[in-house]
């Protein structure tokens, strides 16, 4: 065994082995993994080998359809069969909002060039005659699907790794992993290793290994079951008679998948009540685990196999398989560096890891080797997550997030496991106020405002729903009179100390606001000059800094801070997110408002946009900052959060004459839409360079050096291939962009929409989106797909409403 | 005819077998159980009998914990009648298990009683010689074809020197191998129906049989480790090492 | 106290594990006695008293002893056995067939398939298909216990001198008829339990090939395997997979022709007791699980290891 390596990989399974082959071809060849028993022994060897492309994300899909192709080209790279047998994908739908599902899912796939069919009932019969397709809506059909050994992709993937001079040891087992000064001591109980980066990629293990580093890792795994059944009689007559394999069946609605399997059948559902496995991580020796079946809590799956293929019921159950899937909150894996540590990368919590380990292994590399990932990863990043996240929370959430596998994926939908978790003190308020929660980063935000007898209930679909007349008024009373929002979830801090100023002038692209009390809206980019986090930066006092960036982002966004942050005391960091609470008011008679709330000057002249003040609300002290997201006049009212009540009681009761109403955060989705106001993760990425997000003027590449500055000039040199468009949607009725739909200009993809909403104020369908420059022109004609419609698009003037922002200047 | 068949409850034969720390036994938590496999061949066999015409009724019994009685189901799904479960917990060596067994016997007044040849558990091999001891039965075992005749049966014996067969009166115990036949798997439809089947509940301790341990488990330690392998040069090292150091061949 | 052996034989010889089974039970206790119930056992009985480490040799005739049969013997044994506190036999078909058969009547918790004697109440036993071994102590006062006879060393054969004695036996067990005995000649036997197994996997290349895998068989009276990859290939029907959804196979010796060892492979066999793998990659995962490695390209290897196997003068089947 080496006692140095550059990296060193913990785990054997498909994605532990992907990760070091990828690191190698990546010309790393000195990298080495370590795997406690046998390969593949944790989860891989009992995996049913599915590669399904369909996914709703963005990044994820990427991933998978990175893998797909790589696994294609494996056995000619390693002489090794990987069993990979491309029998296509059948998805069923029983219902309409099913059927809107993958119209939606369509959009992506297209935008990153997946083939995607859809097939009528009568089509499916012909692919699959043992299907019963009476009930069936329609069904997509992904042709280049299939599935595959995952055993043999793994040594192939190995043999790959070892021919580029990787090396593997087997039943090798980690007992510590330190950090010195040069990077990591790995120690095994076959010696120990030294080497730069550390790779965890332990599956069932996850949470023990990040332990040992002092990582909470967000995953558990849960029971996942299939069955397979005896051969057939008609299926071994197809067989005979040299009939193609019918593929992959997948019934959304019944949610299970099936596939042939030597001439019988697998049956895998998703069912409810599955409970989470290793909840205390498995014993030490656990291999080639499974657990006992349990067919009950299957029954109404079965049931619905059965009636869909009814030759699933007639042969014998040969076998059932219950074994661990990791698991994490939103069922995505964890793939990207981790918090607080140098050089500790995460690769865990792979529920669908055949599949995503190609990508998962691929992106790393680029991101070990390059320092930068290539594709926007924020969708698997690790630090999406916060210190919410307790075993608790992991249990309840990663068992509600199996049983959700099959579930129709909203754009709307709000899951309800663990909640409410992290509450603003105004919560009760604002459900006394009629508010419709959702969840993020553990934080409760209204949504919406359910009033005039409303259900006070979420309605998910993908076309305008039952908040669609909710937010419209919400929206129209944030135009007229003012509204009120809850914005605590925000991620907040403070960077000061006698390098403050210099540090943040190199963390970010704008010029940093130079007066005590200004404030300005700056972008940290990445390396390679992508955009990696927005911060609103106000200058509280010489060289301190207060900054708010997005609540889902809080760790990604601080870990970035100190990961650049001097360690020398030159520079301190300081969360504020829990201590200080933030409300927004906006509209034309928040002035007013804040006159009736506060003795402190409010006029324009003397509380000029984009500055913040010190003042009282009440008897309570404030931060009010004059920014927003809206584009109303307004304020943002940060405080110390045991005043929140006081301040919102002291609001409500003045804002009664002037027509002051709570908004959720939908509302604001639709009024920043018509802003042209931009959110990181959609329409700023790492994919995108801030001139094609449009962020022109808070780039100042003449202000000295900042990170990314260097590559985003070789950018610039190179050319820019997108541009952020914002878009009407013409004769929209009943749907509006959600995001991910392609834009085509005479049948051409040109781009893609990053979000989308009806503006209420200019009473348009609204959407923004990435389209190439060369259709980026004000006026442009463009057509837009909205769940399988084309819709007439024209490209309006960035900020629609309100263009030369006079209503916040007000 | 009426046969008894009885089926236990063992971990299954695919599962990676792990030693606990302090020597107390093998882990069982958390880990798949199934039917005992030559149990399977008996279940399998006694329905085939019935399927023939030539017995009436298929009891299958399970003697154990609560959970032992998804033998019992699995039984009826593939064609058993109705089902035994004789609650007891604890370690259950086979005299006991006969004895109790026995008490089934005089209950149930079976006139053949079928069970696998062994458990993949504690490999004892005794039950089905002891129940027919206690009984004073005749007894077959390690039975590779049963052919059923008038109050008789023919049976043939797998033993070490090749096939044996022998005659034996009814009622009988019979115990199989694994080649006795091909266990049907049950289908999806037949499990859910047997779930909802009765099953006759009867406590060990109501039996008047005393079913402590009469030995003592001191320890359970894992096999000596496979030694490392070698790689040989040539066809005729292999052939060599083969027959004088392996002596396999 | 005494050790009670029953003796295994053919009326004509001892068979072989009775030497085995004598060196066991010489280890509970030096007093050995041997019983033989047979019929015209004559020349078994003077095999078993030459046996040094016999002490007296128990001999009980009658013609319905002729075949064996656990019926018939159990109550003869019962009825000697009182004053021994132990009664031995091997665990082959033979003891297995018999002992609990004694040990119910005589209310014993029998102790089966000994491999280890710690003392003259504490043994060592395999369990879990040999996945444990557990040390027990047996708390009855007469112990009925098997051995397994390949954990111990056959005893000297010759030598001995013990005094024959006659004992007579009981009346005959009518219920139970023995009608034939005879040798297994199948062609080839069944892959779920043949003693040896040869399988081929993909590196086989055709069906045809497998012709290469069937000869090597023939020779050694194997039954042959085959990896899930090869039957997908179609080079062979689906009742010879070994692996995690085909068979699982423990056979005597295991030689994986092609394989690269996949762990759904390597499951179906890896408790065989000794693995062989030919394969031309030498980095192939079998070679992890193999006790003989030979790193070779099949299609040389194989004739070469018919033509070595037909060079020996006996192979053991």
């Amino acid at each position: 065994m080496k006692s140095k390596a550059k990296v060193v990989v913990v785990g054997g399974g498909v994605v532990g082995v992907s990760a070091l082959y990828h690191l190698a071809k990546k010309g790393w060849s000195d990298v080495v993994l370590v795997e406690r028993k046998e390969l593949t022994s944790g989860s891989t060897w009992h995996a049913a080998g599915l590669l399904p492309l369909f996914n709703m994300s963005y990044s994820v899909g990427q991933l998978h359809k990175y893998a797909v192709n790589l696994y294609k080209k494996l056995e000619e790279e390693t002489g090794k069969n990987v069993g990979f047998s491309v029998v296509s994908n059948i998805r069923l739908a029983s219902t309409k909002d099913r059927m809107d599902e993958y119209h939606q899912y369509a959009g992506v796939a297209k935008t990153i060039g997946v083939d995607v069919k859809f097939l009528t009932p009568q089509q499916v019969k012909e692919i699959w005659p043992l299907c019963n397709v009476e009930d069936l809506v329609g069904a997509i059909q992904h042709p280049e699907d299939g599935y595959i050994q995952p055993a043999d992709l793994t040594q192939a993937l190995a043999t790959g790794a070892r021919n580029m001079g990787a090396e593997i040891y087997r039943n090798t087992t980690v007992l510590a992993m330190k950090q010195n000064k040069d990077g990591w001591v790995v120690e095994t109980d076959k010696g120990s290793i030294e080497c730069e980066h550390i790779i965890s990629c332990s599956g069932n293990f996850a949470r023990q290994t990040g332990k040992m580093v002092g990582l909470d890792i967000p995953v558990i795994p849960v029971e996942h079951q299939y069955i397979v059944t005896e051969p057939h009689p008609e299926i071994l007559k197809r067989k005979k008679e040299g009939l193609p394999e019918m593929g992959v069946l997948r019934d959304s609605d019944s949610r299970w998948y099936m596939r042939e399997e030597a001439g019988g059948l697998i049956l895998g559902p998703y069912e409810d009540g599955a409970p989470a496995c290793y909840v205390n991580g498995p014993s030490k020796d656990s291999e080639y685990e499974l657990f006992q079946e349990d067919l009950d809590r299957l029954a109404p799956h079965i049931e619905g196999a059965i009636h869909r293929v009814p030759a699933f019921g007639e042969v014998g159950v040969k076998k059932v398989y219950n074994g661990a899937i990791c698991y994490t909150p939103d069922g995505n894996p964890i793939v990207g560096p981790a918090w607080g540590l140098k050089n500790f990368w995460i690769n865990e919590g792979h529920s669908f890891g055949i599949t995503a380990a190609g990508g998962a292994g691929w992106q790393l590399a680029e991101w070990i080797v390059d320092g930068e990932p290539t594709i926007d990863m924020l969708g698997v990043e690790p630090r999406r997550y916060g210190d919410y996240c307790s075993k608790s929370y992991l249990k309840a959430k990663n068992e509600e997030a199996y049983s959700h596998v099959f579930i129709v994926h909203y754009p709307d939908e709000e899951r309800p496991a663990a909640r409410p978790l992290r509450t603003a003190p105004c919560y009760e308020r604002m459900k006394d106020l009629g508010a419709v929660f959702g969840q993020k980063f553990g934080w409760e935000r209204p949504n919406f405002f359910a009033t005039d007898g409303m259900e006070q209930k979420d309605d998910w679909s993908f076309r305008r729903s039952k908040w669609f007349e909710a937010i419209k008024k919400e929206c129209q009373n944030v135009k007229e009179n003012v509204g009120l929002l809850d914005m605590t979830a925000f991620a907040k801090c403070r960077i000061k100390g006698p390098k403050a100023e210099e540090f943040l002038d190199y963390l970010v692209a704008n010029k940093l606001p130079k007066k005590i009390g200004r404030i300005n809206l700056c972008h940290a980019l990445n390396t390679k000059g992508g955009v990696h986090s927005e911060f609103t930066i106000m200058k509280e006092a010489e060289n301190s800094y207060y900054l708010v960036s997005a609540g889902a982002n809080l760790r990604l966004d601080h870990d970035w801070i100190k990961k650049w942050m001097p360690t020398d005391g030159s520079v301190i960091f300081e969360d504020l997110t829990n201590s200080t609470g933030v409300l927004v008011v906006a509209g034309p008679k928040a002035r007013q408002l804040m006159e009736k709330v506060s003795n402190d000057d409010f006029s324009n002249e003397n509380f000029k946009w984009l500055t913040a003040k010190n003042v009282d609300v009440g008897y309570a002290p404030v931060n009010a900052m004059r920014v927003n997201f809206v584009g109303e006049l307004g304020w943002e009212l940060h405080h110390p959060i045991e005043y929140q009540n006081h301040i919102f009681d002291k609001l409500m009761e003045a804002g009664k004459d002037l027509g002051l109403k709570p908004f959720g955060i939908r509302a604001m989705n639709s009024l920043r839409l018509e802003k042209s106001y931009k959110l990181v993760g959609t329409e700023m990425s790492i994919e995108y360079s801030p001139y094609e997000s449009g962020l022109d003027r808070f780039i100042h590449p003449n202000k000295g050096n900042f990170i990314g500055l260097e590559a985003l000039n070789k950018w610039r040199e190179k050319g820019f291939e997108n541009k952020l468009v914002t878009l009407e949607v013409h004769n929209t009725t009943d749907a509006d962009v959600l995001g991910n739909n392609p834009i085509y200009h005479n049948d051409q993809v040109v781009g893609r929409a990053t979000g989308g909403e009806y503006g209420f104020r200019l009473d348009k369908s609204m959407a923004l989106a990435m389209v190439k420059p060369e259709f980026a022109t004000i006026g442009q004609k463009l057509k837009v797909d909205i769940l399988g419609t084309m819709y007439d698009a024209t490209i309006m003037d960035e900020s629609p409403y309100d263009p030369e922002n006079k209503l916040l200047r007000a | 005819m009426k046969i008894l068949v009885a089926v236990k409850r063992v971990i299954d034969y695919n599962v990676q077998i792990r030693v606990k720390e302090d020597g107390s036994g093998v882990v069982t938590d958390n880990v798949k159980m199934s039917t005992n496999p030559p149990d399977d061949n008996a279940v399998e066999e006694a329905v085939k009998i019935k399927e023939s015409g030539k017995a009436t009724e298929v009891i299958a019994v399970t003697i154990g914990e609560e959970k032992a009685q998804e033998t019992v189901r699995k039984a009826l799904a593939v064609g058993a009648d109705r089902g035994i479960h004789v609650k007891a917990d604890g370690i259950l060596e086979p005299l006991t298990v006969s004895k109790l067994l026995q008490k089934v016997v005089d209950k149930e007044k079976p006139d053949l009683v079928l069970m696998g040849k062994q458990a993949i558990d504690d490999d004892c091999n005794q039950t089905g010689q002891m129940l027919s001891a206690l009984l004073n039965w005749p007894q077959a075992t390690f039975a590779s074809k049963i052919d059923v005749k008038d109050k008789k049966l023919e049976v043939v014996r797998e033993v070490d020197e090749g096939l044996e067969t022998i005659e034996i009166n009814l009622p009988a115990v019979v115990t199989c191998d694994l080649r006795l036949n091909e266990p049907r798997y049950a289908s999806l439809p037949n499990i859910m129906k047997a779930k909802k089947k009765t099953i006759d509940l009867l406590n060990a301790s109501d039996l008047g049989v005393d079913v402590s341990p009469r030995i003592q488990q001191i320890k359970v330690e894992e096999p000596p480790k496979r030694k490392a392998g070698i790689k040989v040069a040539s066809v005729a090292e292999l052939v060599q090492k083969l027959k004088n150091e392996a002596k396999v061949i | 106290m005494s050790v009670l052996l029953i003796a295994e034989h053919n009326n004509k010889e001892l068979r072989p594990f009775t030497l085995n089974a004598v060196t066991a039970a010489a280890q509970i206790d030096q007093d050995v006695h041997a019983l033989i119930i047979g019929n015209n056992s004559e020349e078994a009985q003077k095999a078993l008293a030459a046996l040094p480490l016999v002490k007296k040799v128990i001999s009980v005739e009658a013609a319905h002893y002729e075949n064996f049969t656990a019926e018939n013997f159990a109550p003869v044994v019962i009825k000697l056995s009182e004053n021994y506190s132990h009664i031995v036999s091997s665990a082959n078909t033979f003891g297995k067939n018999l002992m609990p058969r004694i040990a119910a009547i005589l209310d014993t918790s029998q102790i089966s398939d000994i491999t280890k004697v710690i003392s003259s109440d504490t043994f060592v036993r395999p369990i879990y298909a040999g996945n444990a071994f557990a040390t027990v102590k047996s708390n009855d006062s007469k112990k009925c216990i098997t051995i397994r006879p390949t954990s111990f060393e056959a005893c000297e054969s010759s030598g001995g001198s013990a005094p024959i004695e006659k004992a007579e036996g009981v009346e005959e067990f009518v219920q139970t008829k023995f009608i034939k005995r005879e040798e297994v000649k199948s062609d080839r036997p069944e892959l779920g339990t043949a003693r040896i197994v040869v399988s081929g996997g993909r590196g086989m290349q055709s069906g045809e090939n497998f012709k290469l895998i069937t000869d090597v068989a023939d020779k050694l009276g194997a039954a042959i395997g085959a990896s899930r990859a090869a039957v997908d290939a179609g080079y062979i029907t689906n009742d010879h997979q070994v692996g995690q959804t085909g068979k699982v196979v423990v056979p005597d010796l295991y030689i994986a022709v092609g394989i690269s060892g996949a762990i759904q492979h390597l499951a179906g066999m890896k408790e065989s007791k000794v693995i062989v793998a030919i394969n031309k990659d030498g980095e192939a995962p079998i070679f992890s699980v193999a006790d003989y490695g030979l790193e070779a390209d099949l299609f040389e290897a194989l004739p070469q290891l018919l033509a070595e196997l037909n060079k020996l003068n006996t192979i053991q089947k």
